[in-house]
Order: structure tokens, then sequence, then C-alpha cells
């Protein structure tokens, strides 16, 4: 039945997107109707000319009514007529990238591109997205970039967009919208594109780790100056079709004409690796959950890349190991790959604590407040000394509320996020009390281990 | 803490700027308006302006932070309540705390309005529609109210509301979209503004293009201000002026004059000179042979409005003795009575009936004047011989006091004798010592006085002058007296005067400025300021409305003759038993008294009346000039005949006069289902007498099968009347507006067709060029044909001449190549043409099109030329080589 309500919600919200005038218009037809039928109730003043002026002044302004609008319909159309034509010509071109962002801001920043577009005079032009099939972004115009030239056929701009969420966003579809001076009419085009964006997470301060390496691993490193060549044959192995040709021994090809190369050094034999394993693993059902999906499943995110990062300053060799699959993709780094891994994982409840570490290399484990407590427990009592357990405390992600923050509420209007709407929902929510109670169970069990540590971010 | 904002500094400036302040002196220039017309805001346009600018300059401000509206709003509102309180409590003396906490109250309230209208700006995304169309209502109402109707008015007026309108809308919303991260962001407002302004004045332009017009129309009708504020001599005749000045009467469509049923107080007075009605007064001295005149009484003003300063009837004034029927609604010889009058007079004491015959000469028909306090109307028949002097008649009882004879309310000013004669009624009035109403309600509402300064002044001036005065028709003479008094230069103190002139300031209380400064005026004021002094020292009083009689000649004795400017304001003033006695203490003027009017010569021989049939018209035949009447009423000798079942008569019309409201008419103007009412002075109807014992059927059978009329009135339909004024104000309303809306619809519609045509067009225009034997002839050919077969969809797109015209012969079968080959030889060589190829050059044309056209269905033809696309496609192509 929800189903079917949203189906319907959408499909509404779908038509009103298109519907070739605004909520502004009809404000105004009812205000000016509202006023119209005040204006005709007043009471006549007999033997005066205000029946006659009065009507002569209402007919005007009407009549100025109809002429602007008009007008301003027509400017709109027009410009709606030139972008179909050229739309049916396949003579649009419609770009959108991804702008560096700016770190302390959540919004994201897009430049978009349009060509050859022609503006309803005086009015705007609005963009609207469509992304993930069947969400939409607000209706917004840009930030005009370029140069202020009278008739441009360009239209260049920069869109600041609200992606709170930490995850992969795939823009298919944009709705331009020519509006005229009023804001009365809007009538929409579909414009297709493809594009995928990133909203990654960020590096917060965190609790201080002190993790121990516990996987040896052979670390080949290349030889970067080619040396003289000494030692005994045992240096040197035959040449083979995947080895670097800088590093024949041209040498010894000119004694005997063999190809042969030199076999690189081996750093070793300590352990060298610390493998991190972020467990999303929910021991209760969360999907479709909001709260869980989105300000918590935010908050895990960043915290495990922000421990990574912490790792990684710290001159520490880190291998990350997923528990779900995760796209390929090339990267240019192997931390653009991590971090795009946390980016696109979700809770999930298939592949348990147990099942996911291997407890011979791992040395850092993040679990969650979702974690199943019995298989923490096992893996405590098992191995809380050698591995270190990193618990994120979900819970934390909502600040606890003071009664200055009631009074703030007052008389402060927040920007409009969802953060008090989570909060209130998570107030009520019937899952609150297992996860508070779990959270709380798993921290009594990780105070036993000098290792292990409630994480926070600051 | 820091807190937010939701607006930063620029897009707050921007607000200031370009929304605060044009709204403020929006606001100004309205609450000027408004201030000019209304005293009761007293003139303090600036302050109040003031306020409301604060108001919306801190909220914006305010409002640019994260503050929530209703709390920090309601904090507000309580404060200023807990203050307005306050100073109601603390300050000291009554007047005083009054007077500050009102001057608060409006702080307050514009105040509130202006903290509303500036979190609108910076804050709510739809405020400024509704803002806008209320400011543009609250114009229209305030103008069509207060205004002089004249072109440069009306124009001065309607502009700056309809630009703020439309501006307020746009700039906001400007404000909304912009970016204040922008670059160039006050070119981007300044860029937008001046092409808004651009399309602003194009507006106004259409606009006074297009209802140039009716302004004037409407400036005709009812403006010339500058005309009525003349010198008297100038507004003599200008009796349909009444606009700009006032006037003491209103006309109808017809030209017919009635009192009004209010009276504005206005810097001049028009008059006019035009005969309006004659009666017949019964009344004469004891003697039996001197007449005794009465005033005629239209209306009661028993309230004053002193929001607008005018004088208003009110329907509810506690014992209600108007008796005000529609003379026209009332059958030929029925009469209406109303025998409660008589006792809501209050007057018992010589108090006698007086019968009066009142002839329309200029009188709105539905209009009802006789002397106080009237009970009875008939409606008469006007003898055939004065049919065109007069319209119609209708006789009236009065219940009329003894002490309200003009020669009694007469302002003596100086007149010995008839100040002597005036002293009878006094000395009866002297017996009241004190005046006591009927009950509570009827003293205060008749003794009831607006609260101001200016309204104290008045009352301190009446306390002043009746302080040695006993017996309150002392007090009365008193106040008279002071409108006669003179200054210390022995000239008269108050001066009658057409056109006083208004206060210095608009909104000024003018019969304060009336009794204490300027001391000129008509009789609204004299009589408005004898109300209030005589109010304000416990007299329970009212202002009349109606005709002044002047006795002019002796010739027709009883015969009374009613011009214009004798429509007159006087005072009635309540004493006990007694009822509503007389008083006019408008001192006399002397232009008027300095030309009186002719009398004419009075309707006589008033041939006696025998029936009368009321009834409903069932057929009408204009040959034999038989109407028959379907009747359940009938007036025999002067006796009322009634029944429910209607009854069949046939009257013989052919020596009747027939009239309805506005005169006389054909016989062909009586229809069926028509309301008439016939009468018949036929001798034939003399020696049949109704018995005592008779009713209605037996009178009809005791009738001529065909009764001679010689009268017919028709009686206006009153639903039918109703529904055609509403038809033709809807049709008034509705016309301009469709008018408006049908011209750009048929202006979009043609556009659309040029649009839609163009191809069609273009094609007719190469056409012709083609078609002409001149040296370009090849290149239009050329041009024509390409033309003609890329609108059908053959585009020469990346093709080369050869190569397209190979194409072009292989579909159509044509010889455009050799056509192409002859236009390129011409375009690039020098050589002379070949005879064959003139003569190809000359053939190539028509023959090429007919074989294109044979081609191509004519279905194809006609769709192919209405793609714009290919039209577009073709003037956009790279140049043809």
């Amino acid at each position: 039945m929800n189903r079917y309500f949203s189906k319907i919600r959408l499909i509404l919200k779908r038509i009103g997107f298109y519907l070739p005038f605004t909520i502004y218009f009809v404000l105004f037809l009812i205000c000016v109707f509202l006023g119209y039928r005040w204006l005709n109730r007043q009471a006549n003043i007999p033997d005066s000319g205000y029946k006659d002026v009065f009507s002569l002044l209402l007919t005007i302004a009407l009549g100025a009514c109809v002429f602007i609008i008009c007008f301003g319909f027509i400017s709109v159309l027009a410009a709606f007529v030139f972008i179909k034509l050229k739309q049916k010509n396949n003579k649009i071109d419609f770009q959108i990238n991804q702008l560096a962002d700016n770190k302390s801001s959540i919004k994201r920043h897009f430049s978009i591109k349009m060509h050859p577009v022609l503006k309803p005079l005086l009015g705007f032009i609005k963009v609207r997205l469509n992304y993930d099939d069947t969400l939409y972004s607000e209706k917004f115009s840009l930030i005009k970039e370029g140069n202020f030239t009278f008739f441009n056929l360009t239209v260049n701009g920069v869109y600041n967009w609200n992606l709170p969420e930490i995850r992969e966003y795939k823009v298919q579809k944009a709705i331009i919208y020519f509006e005229d001076f009023f804001q009365f009419f809007s009538l929409a085009v579909r414009l297709n594109t493809n594009k995928t964006f990133n909203t990654l997470p960020e590096t917060e301060s965190v609790k201080e780790l002190k993790p121990f390496p516990r996987k040896t691993e052979e670390t080949v490193t290349r030889i970067e100056e080619l040396k003289k060549v000494e030692g005994e044959l045992i240096n040197y192995k035959n040449f083979e079709s995947n080895d670097d040709v800088r590093r024949i021994v041209w040498k010894i090809y000119a004694k005997n004409k063999e190809l042969v190369v030199r076999i690189p050094e081996i750093m070793d034999p300590y352990a060298s690796h610390i493998y991190l394993y972020n467990s999303f693993y929910s021991s209760i059902n969360v999907s479709g959950n909001e709260i869980f999906e989105i300000p918590f499943l935010n908050y895990y995110k960043t915290a495990c890349w922000s421990l990574y990062k912490q790792l990684l300053t710290k001159g520490l060799e880190v291998r990350t190991v997923s528990d779900q699959p995760i796209p390929n993709k090339n990267f240019s780094s192997q931390e653009e790959q991590i971090q795009y891994a946390i980016t696109d994982s979700k809770w999930q409840n298939e592949v348990g604590l147990k099942e996911y570490i291997k407890t011979n290399n791992a040395s850092i484990v993040v679990i969650s407040s979702l974690s199943n407590l019995s298989e923490v427990k096992e893996l405590l009592d098992q191995f809380g000394n050698q591995i270190s357990f990193v618990f994120v405390s979900l819970t934390e992600s909502f600040k606890k509320q003071r009664i200055t923050d009631w009074m703030t509420w007052l008389f402060l209007q927040k920007e409009k996020d969802k953060t008090e709407i989570y909060k209130t929902n998570w107030a009520v929510s019937t899952s609150r009390s297992k996860v508070i109670e779990n959270e709380k169970e798993i921290k009594e069990l990780l105070n036993k281990y000098e290792k292990s540590v409630v994480y926070t971010i600051s | 803490m820091g807190i937010d904002k939701v607006n930063n500094y620029k897009k707050v400036i921007a607000q200031l700027i370009l929304l605060a302040i044009p709204t403020l002196i929006f606001v100004f220039f309205l609450l000027w308006r408004v201030n000019s017309f209304y005293s009761i805001l007293q003139n303090d346009y600036l302050k109040q302006g003031l306020y409301f600018g604060i108001g919306a300059i801190v909220a914006i401000v305010f409002y640019s932070y994260r503050f929530r509206f209703t709390t920090t709003t309601v904090i507000l509102f309580a404060l200023n309540y807990f203050i307005y309180k306050l100073l109601g409590n603390i300050t000291t003396g009554e007047f005083d705390a009054f007077y500050v906490s009102i001057q608060f109250l409006i702080f307050n309230i514009l105040f509130s309005v202006g903290w509303l209208v500036g979190f609108g700006f910076s804050r709510s995304k739809y405020f400024t529609i509704g803002w806008s169309v209320l400011m543009l209502a609250v114009q229209i109402v305030v103008i069509s109210k207060t205004s002089d109707f004249t072109v440069s008015r009306l124009i001065s007026d309607i502009v700056p509301v309809l630009a703020y309108t439309f501006y307020i809308i746009y700039t906001a919303e400007l404000i909304r979209n912009m970016n204040e991260n922008e670059a160039k962001f006050t070119w981007f407002i300044t860029k937008r503004l001046s092409g808004f302004a651009v399309i602003i004045l194009l507006l106004f332009f259409m606009i006074f293009n297009l209802f140039k017009g009716d302004f004037k129309a409407v400036e005709k009708e009812w403006g010339g201000s500058s005309s009525a504020k003349g010198p008297k001599g100038q507004d003599g005749g200008n009796g349909d002026n009444n606009g700009g000045g006032e006037s003491m009467t209103q006309k109808d469509k017809g030209g017919a004059v009635s009192n009004k049923d209010q009276s504005k107080l206005s810097g001049s007075l028009n008059k006019d000179k035009q005969l309006i009605f004659v009666a017949k007064l019964d009344n004469f001295f004891d003697d039996g042979r001197t007449p005794n005149p009465l005033y005629f009484t239209s209306c009661y003003y028993s309230k004053f409005d002193t929001a607008t300063q005018t004088f208003e009837t009110d329907i509810n004034m506690p014992y209600n003795d108007l008796f005000s029927p529609d003379p026209s609604k009332i059958p030929l010889y029925f009469k209406k009575t109303d025998q409660s009058i008589i006792k809501k007079s209050l007057g018992v004491k010589n108090r006698k009936t007086v019968t009066a015959e009142i002839y329309n000469v200029n009188l709105s028909p539905n209009v009802y004047l006789a002397p106080s306090n009237a009970f009875y109307c008939q409606p008469i028949s006007v003898p055939k011989e004065y049919k065109d002097q007069f319209r119609s008649a209708y006789s009236a009882k009065m219940w009329v006091s003894e002490l309200n004879s003009a020669y009694f309310i007469y302002n003596p000013a100086g007149n010995r004798e008839l100040e002597r004669f005036q002293e009878q009624r006094f000395q009866k009035l002297r017996e009241v010592k004190t005046i006591v109403g009927p009950d509570k309600a009827f003293m205060d509402y008749y003794t009831y006085m607006p609260v101001s300064e200016d309204y104290n002044k008045i009352k301190d001036l009446a306390i002043n002058l009746t302080k040695d005065k006993e017996a309150p028709i002392d007090k009365i003479l008193a106040l008279r007296d002071y409108f006669l008094s003179k200054d210390e230069f022995d000239q008269p103190l108050f001066q009658y005067s057409d056109n006083p002139g208004i206060p210095g300031m608009p909104s000024a209380n003018k019969l304060t400025y009336f009794l204490l400064e300027n001391r000129k005026g008509y009789c609204a004021y004299f009589a408005g300021a004898t109300l209030f002094m005589l109010r304000a020292i416990g007299i329970p009083s009212r202002v009349v409305a109606g005709f002044s009689v002047v006795d002019r000649s002796s010739k027709n004795p009883g015969w009374y003759w009613f011009y214009q400017d004798q429509a007159h304001a006087w005072v009635q003033v309540y004493f006990p038993e007694y009822g509503w006695i007389d008083f006019d203490t408008t001192v006399p003027d002397v232009n008027t008294q300095q030309a009186p009017q002719p009398d004419g010569t009075p309707p006589t021989d008033m041939p006696k009346t025998y029936l009368v049939v009321d009834g409903i018209i069932e057929s009408v035949n204009e040959k034999t000039k038989s109407v028959t009447v379907k009747t359940d009423k009938l007036l025999f000798h002067d006796k009322d005949f009634g029944t429910s079942k209607p009854e069949e008569l046939t009257m013989d019309v052919s020596l009747a006069t027939i009239s309805c409201d506005t005169g006389e008419v054909k016989i062909e103007a009586l229809k069926k289902k028509m309301h008439i009412t016939a009468a018949s002075q036929a001798e034939i109807f003399k020696n049949i007498l109704p018995g005592i014992y008779d009713n209605f059927d037996s009178v009809v059978t005791k009738l001529p099968k065909i009764l001679p009329i010689d009268e017919i009135k028709i009686l206006p339909d009153v639903d039918k009347q109703k529904q055609k004024e509403k038809k033709q104000m809807a049709q008034k309303e509705g016309i301009n507006w469709k008018k408006v809306l049908l011209g750009l619809l048929f202006v979009i519609l043609f556009l659309g067709m040029l649009v839609l045509f163009s191809p069609q067009f273009i094609w007719l225009w190469f056409n012709s060029k083609a078609k002409r034997e001149n040296k370009m002839s090849a290149y239009w050919r050329y041009r024509a044909s390409l033309y003609y077969l890329n609108q059908l969809g053959y585009k020469q797109e990346e093709m080369g001449p050869r190569q397209f015209s190979e194409k072009v012969d292989m579909q159509f079968s044509t010889n455009f190549l050799a056509f192409s080959n002859v236009y390129q030889k011409l375009k690039y060589s020098t050589d002379a043409l070949s005879e064959n190829e003139t003569r190809t050059l000359n053939e190539f044309y028509t023959t090429f099109i007919k074989q294109v056209k044979s081609k191509t269905g004519f279905k194809t033809r006609f769709k192919k030329f209405f793609n714009l696309n290919n039209t577009i496609h073709y003037f956009t192509q790279p140049k043809i080589n």
C-alpha cells in the first residue's frame, strides 16, 4: 500500500515538475481574485464618480496585469520553442561537471553549461537534476560565470548542490525551466545526460590509535638506480617477457648473449602491514530506515575514512578489506580506491564479523553499534589482545541536546536540513533501545581490552 | 553565540534599497492621500510613514539573521501591548492618557505592519504577491473615494501603484534569485531593472493610449472640481457637476433632482436655479386666508462620519419618524399610509393634520417630499393641460406642529417683525425646563458627539455661549444669535458663502475651522455646527435636509414654488410633547434673497376622478385602442374595493394619456403583463354610486362593459428593472475586460498565423522575383528553385551545385542541371550565353516548378510549406556558391 502511494506521489511530483505555471502564478490568481471580490464588495458611494472611476481603475489594473503577464509568457514561449527546435535537431550541448570541493562545506560544486539557449527576456533559466532514477534536486538557478554580454546563447554557471549522503550519485536527466520575470510561467524541457558523482567521506580528527602490523608481506621495491653488477649468479635470472627491460644486465649479454635480469632486493622479514577491516555488518534489519542509512552510515563512513587517513599519515602500510563487492574502477592511487570503497559501502547483513575477518593478519577491526554482540565477544575473547577493535558509536552522531538548544530552537530557525527530522525520528524510533543496549554492552566488553578503543570524532 | 545569517549583507542592502525604500515612498504617498481625506489621522502622514519605515527596515535587518518569526513577533507584539496598557495607566490627566495611548496605538499598528512587511521581504517567498495585490486594491479604493476626477490626477494616482505592484513582485524575485557570490552583482541588478523599467514604460504608454477616452469621459462626468471651486457667479448653472464641489441635491440620469442621503462638508456648494416642484399646501393661519408655509423635509441626517466629515442618514435611528414611500411604485390614486409615524413623531401638543399636493417638475419620481411628519402618500393624476409642465403628482398628509411654521423657523436676522412673531413660539417652548427623551437610547443617540480635541473646542464654545441661559429654548436662541452676532468692527461674525473654502490642512476638522476661524459657510455648515453645539450641551438634535420655503407672491395663496437653490439643511430639536421643532440657524444668503424666482401658474380646476383600476394588462388592441386588464383592486368614488379573484375589465383608452416614470408615452408602449393604473374622470360614472354594502364584484357589475379611461400610468416592474440594471452593470464592467483579452488573443493569433504562413509568404516573394525578366532573373530563378526544393525537403546540404542538380533531375526528371550550368556560367564567366543557353534560361523556371509540383502531391506540398524548420534551414545553410 505504502509503495503504491509513494508511486502515485512520485508520478504526481513528476507531473508537477512539468506544469507550465508556478505556484506563484496560482497564488497571484488567487490574490487577484480575492482582491477583485473585495473591491467589488466595497460599498458604493451614491451620487459620486466612485463607481465609474472604480470600474475604470479596475479595468486598467486588470488590463495591465494581463498585458504584462502575456508579455512574460510570450518571452518564455519563444525561448521554449527555440530550445525545442534545437533539441529536435540534436544541437543542444549540455555539460555538467563536478568541481573541486570546498572541504568545509557539505555542498558539492558543479559547473553546468548549455548551448544554444535563448533566455526569456528578463526572465530566468532554472535547472532541476534527476538522479538515481527517482530522485530530483531542487529547482535552482546557476551562479553565472563568464562574460556579461547582452546577447549570449550560452548559459554557463555553477551550482552548489547539497548532497549530504556519502555515496555515489548518478545524474541521468536535467530539466531546464524557462521562466518569465515574475516566475509565473515555467516551461520545461528535458535533456539527457549521464554523469556520476561522489560525495566522499571527509577526514575528521579522531582519537589516536597505536596499532601494530601483524601481516608480514614481501615488499617488492623497485631498484631506482642501476647498480654495478656484482655478486653471484644467484642474483640473476633469465629474462622473461614481463620483466623490466631496464634491468637487463647488458654486460652478461655482451659476454655470453644471454638476457638476464637482476632479481630485486627483498625487504623483509618483519610484520610490515596493517590490515584494516571496516565491518558494515548490521545485526538488525535497517533497510529502508533513513536514520541508519543516512546519518549513521555517513558517520560510520567518515569514521572509517578518518581512521585510515590517520594511519596513513603515520607512515604505515595499510591495506583494507571490504566486506561487500565494490565495482571495479580505475583509480590513480590506492588511497582513492579505498575512499571509493568506503563511499560505496552500505549496511549489509550477509557477511558477519567472523566470516569477514582473517584473524591471522587483522590489525584493526572497525565495528559499529550494529555489530553482533556475540560475534564481537567471541572475537575479543580470542584475539582481544592482538587485534585492535575500534568501536564507532553511531548514536554519538546525534549530539546530546542541551537546555540551551531548546532556547535556541525557540528563537532561531536553523538552515533546513534533515538532521532535526532524523533526531526527532531517532528519539521515537523502536530500534533505539536495542541499539543503545547493544552499544553499551559492546563498550563494556571493549573496556576490558587495552588495545581496543571506543572511537569518537571530535 | 554567533547567529547565522539567512541573507548576507549584499542581499540585505539590496532589500533595503530596492524593496524597503520604494515601499516606504509608496506608503508615504498612500498615507498622504488617506490623510488628506480622513481627518481622524490628524494629517501626520510623515510621522506615520516613518513608523512604518522603521518597522520594515528593522525587520529586514533583524530577519536577515536566523531568527524565528513566530516567537520573536509574538514577543514584540506582547511588549507593544503592555507598553500601550502601561501608557494608558501612568500618564496623568485623562485626556493626555487617551491621547498618548492613541498615538502609541497608531505607532504600534503602523510599526507592526511595517514589521510584517519587512519580514515578508526578507524571508517569505510568496509575500510580495499578496502584498502588492493588496496595495493595488487599497489604492483603487482610496483613489475612487478621495480623488478629484481629472485625467492628470487619476493618472498620477494610478501610475505609481501599478508601477509599484509589478516592480515589487519582480524585484523581490530578482533579489531572491540573485546569488550574492556572483561577480558583477550590481551590474546584474542594474541591467535587469533597466530592462524591466522599459517594459513598464511600454505598458503605461499602451494603457494611456487605450484608456485615454475613458479617463476623459470620467473627467467630463465627474471631474472639473476647479470650476466648481470658482467664484459663485461661475457655478450658477452647474448642476450636473457635483464631483469636486458639493451640492445639496443630486441628479439622476434623466436629470431629475432629489435631496441627497448624505452631505459632505466641502469647499464649495453648487446650486442651480432649476424649478424642482410646485406644492399646494393646505395650511393657513387662523384667518383662513393667510398662507402658513412649511419647510419640506426629505431626510434626517442623524449621524456624522468623522472620518469623511459627512452627515449621513441612518434608518436605525431611534423613533425613526421618516415616511419615505416611493410614489412611482404606488398605483395612481391608491394610497400608502404609515400611522405609526404619528406616534414616532413624539409630538402631541400643537399638532394638526395638514394636506399638501406636490406637483413634480424635476423631482426624482421615486422621491417623496413633504413637511414633517408626513404619513400619507397618494399619487394623483396631473390634468391634461399641465402634462407638459408636471411629470407626476401626489397628495400628502402630515402631522404638523403648529410651531413649525416657516415664519417660526426662519432666521430673523434682524427682522424685528419676524422676531416679534417668533416670540410666541419661544414663550410656549420656554415652558419646557429640561429636555428628557422618551428613553435613554433616544437621548444617547441624539446627543452623541465624537470625542477629539476639535469637538472639545466646539463643546467649550457651546458651553460658554449658553452659560447664562436656563431654559433649553434660550440656550438654542443663544446659539442661533451667536451666528448673527457682530465682531468688534460691527461686521457680521458669520457670513453665508457657497464657497467657504477648505482649511489649509486638508484633514483638519471643517466644522471647527468654520466655527472658530473661517466663519463662512453654507447651510450644511451652519446646521452641522449648530447640531454639535446643541448636542454638546445635551440637547437632542438632528439635521434635516429638504427644501426651505420662500413665500414670494400672494397671487396664488397656498401655492409654493421650489427651486433647486432652495435645497436646504437646518436643525431639529426635540422638545418633550412638542416633538421635533425646526430651527434654521443659517444666516441669510444675500444672493438668493436678491434674486427671487418667479412663480408660475398653478394647476387648477382639477376634474374629479371617479374610477381607478389597478391591474395587469391581459391584452392590448392598438386598432380599437382598447385594453383588457385583470384587476383585483378598484377605487370607486374614493372607496377602495379589493378581491382575491381578479376580474377582467375592458377599457377604452382612445382618449387616455399614458405615462410612465419618465413622461408621456404612446399606446404602443403598453404590453401584456404590464402593471398599470387607469383613472377615469368620465361623467358616466358620476351617477353610479357605490352603496354601503357593495363589494368588488357588485361594483364591477355596476360598471359599463367598456370603461372610458382618461389616464393610464405604467408602474415600473421592480424585478425586471433590477435585472436590467444588473445586466447593464455587468455589461458595462465586462466589455472592457473582454475587449482587452480578445485584443490580446487576436494579436497572439495574428502573430502565430504570421509565423505559420511565413514559408508561404517567402515563397510568394521569391516566385514574384523569379518571374520578372531582368538582369537578375537567373539569380532569382535559381534561388527560388532552391527555396522551393528546400521547402519540400530536398536540401542541398553539403552537395555541390552539379551533384545536387543531378539528384534533383533524377528525382523530378527536370533539366535543373542545364539551368544550373547556365547560372554558373553567368556567374563566373564573362562569355556571352549561347542561343540554346538563353532558351534554357528563359524556359526553365515555369516548367521546372510545374514538373516538381506534378511529382509531389498537393497534400505533401501543403504540409511541407508549414515546416518552419526547413525555412530556417534554408536561410542558415552556408551560402550557395
